[in-house]
């Protein structure tokens, strides 16, 4: 199995959580912070330029096909306000270019059209000092990101500090 | 009364953040007004004295995958650490306009749902939030049309929100409009525009993808 693992604890910690989250077996494609990344500028290049591809190279420029082959993906990151930390944030804004520019009714809203054909299981542990408000914001938060990246959620998870995750970390989600 | 409209869309011209700053200045008259850029990650501590010395904080963006773009959210983590070593009282309430490129502005409500938890954190009050849909409409189109047109349900809500700034009276409220378009109208306009600037790239509209 292919599983993508995005995290913001440091290049250091990618085997610490290969060793939590995949078997032996398992192809594991990590993204974490290497080195300087850019910032989306939303200036649609990923649709319209270089379709499913950012136009800044910068090592996170293919988060869309990274996606694309993955089985499963599985998000670490610390709880900033109920959603993801800055650099994960950046690697999730960076990935737009999943979707195609198009606009379709989907789960009663309008959300941009898939550019691939697939459902991507996903897991998300947050951890940090998250009070009740941002446990809740954050469950809203990843059901809305599973919406428009068709995501099938698998579970939200929060730990109260990153050395305290591993895939029973307590659950939320519904 | 002196208010800082914070620009915080990653885009540094042309965003529509920056058009309805423009828009909502209009609607402010006389009243002092700094306008401040956090497009990229960190804030200028001379900037961020002078933001903390408003009465109001506007701070405007684009929604981002469904939440707050990555250098806002930078911005205000560090707003939060520096409020952690520089405490202080009599903070300005904050009001939020974000707009989306979808249709619903509903989507954009958990983000500021963030900013709240952000003003939770931090001592800010939080003095309530204009959502505004179909986003791709305000850059392409807004500052070309006059009061009464497609715009003027967005008029409306921007000129509202100048007079809370102005009285400093502020309901705490989140509030949603579009421009007067249908769904369709939008979604047809939309994709338009994706070709046409495919089109201007060299790609046609089957390279877009599938």
């Amino acid at each position: 199995m292919n599983k993508l693992i995005i995290h913001d604890l440091g290049d250091d910690r990618d085997e610490y959580l290969g060793n939590i989250f995949a078997a032996e077996t398992d192809k594991v494609n990590y993204v974490s912070e290497s080195g300087d990344i850019y910032i989306c500028t939303g200036c649609f290049g990923c649709w319209v330029r270089t379709p499913g591809k950012c136009v800044n190279i910068d090592g996170y420029h293919d988060m869309s096909e990274r996606l694309r082959d993955a089985d499963e993906l599985i998000i670490v990151s610390q709880c900033v306000y109920g959603g993801f930390s800055s650099f994960v944030k950046n690697v999730m804004d960076r990935s737009i270019g999943y979707m195609h520019p198009y606009f379709e009714k989907r789960k009663g809203g309008m959300h941009h059209k898939m550019r691939y054909k697939k459902v991507l299981d996903t897991s998300v542990y947050f951890y940090g000092d998250i009070n009740e408000r941002e446990m809740e914001t954050g469950r809203k938060y990843i059901d809305a990101v599973g919406v428009n990246f068709n995501f099938k959620i698998k579970g939200v998870h929060f730990s109260k500090d990153a050395n305290g995750i591993s895939k029973e970390s307590e659950v939320q989600t519904k | 009364m002196k208010t800082a409209l914070i620009n915080a869309s990653p885009k540094e011209k042309r965003s529509a953040s920056g058009t309805l700053f423009t828009r909502l200045q209009m609607y402010m008259g006389k009243e002092k007004i700094e306008r401040y850029s956090w497009s990229g990650l960190a804030v200028k501590e001379d900037d961020l004295e002078s933001v903390l010395g408003c009465d109001t904080m506007v701070i405007a963006y684009p929604l981002y995958v469904d939440g707050i773009p990555s250098n806002l959210l930078s911005c205000l983590e560090q707003v939060q650490e520096f409020l952690e070593r520089n405490p202080r009282e009599g903070l300005p309430k904050v009001f939020v306009i974000v707009n989306n490129g979808s249709y619903e502005p509903r989507q954009s409500r958990i983000s500021v749902e963030m900013v709240e938890n952000w003003c939770f954190k931090t001592g800010f009050d939080f003095a309530g939030a204009l959502c505004v849909g179909a986003g791709g409409m305000i850059v392409s189109e807004y500052n070309s049309i006059g009061e009464n047109g497609p715009f003027m349900r967005v008029n409306e809500c921007l000129r509202e929100v100048g007079d809370m700034i102005k009285s400093q009276e502020f309901k705490g409220e989140i509030k949603e409009t579009t421009p007067a378009l249908t769904k369709s109208m939008y979604k047809i306009a939309s994709h338009r525009g994706w070709i046409i600037r495919a089109k201007k790239n060299g790609l046609s509209e089957k390279e877009l993808g599938s």
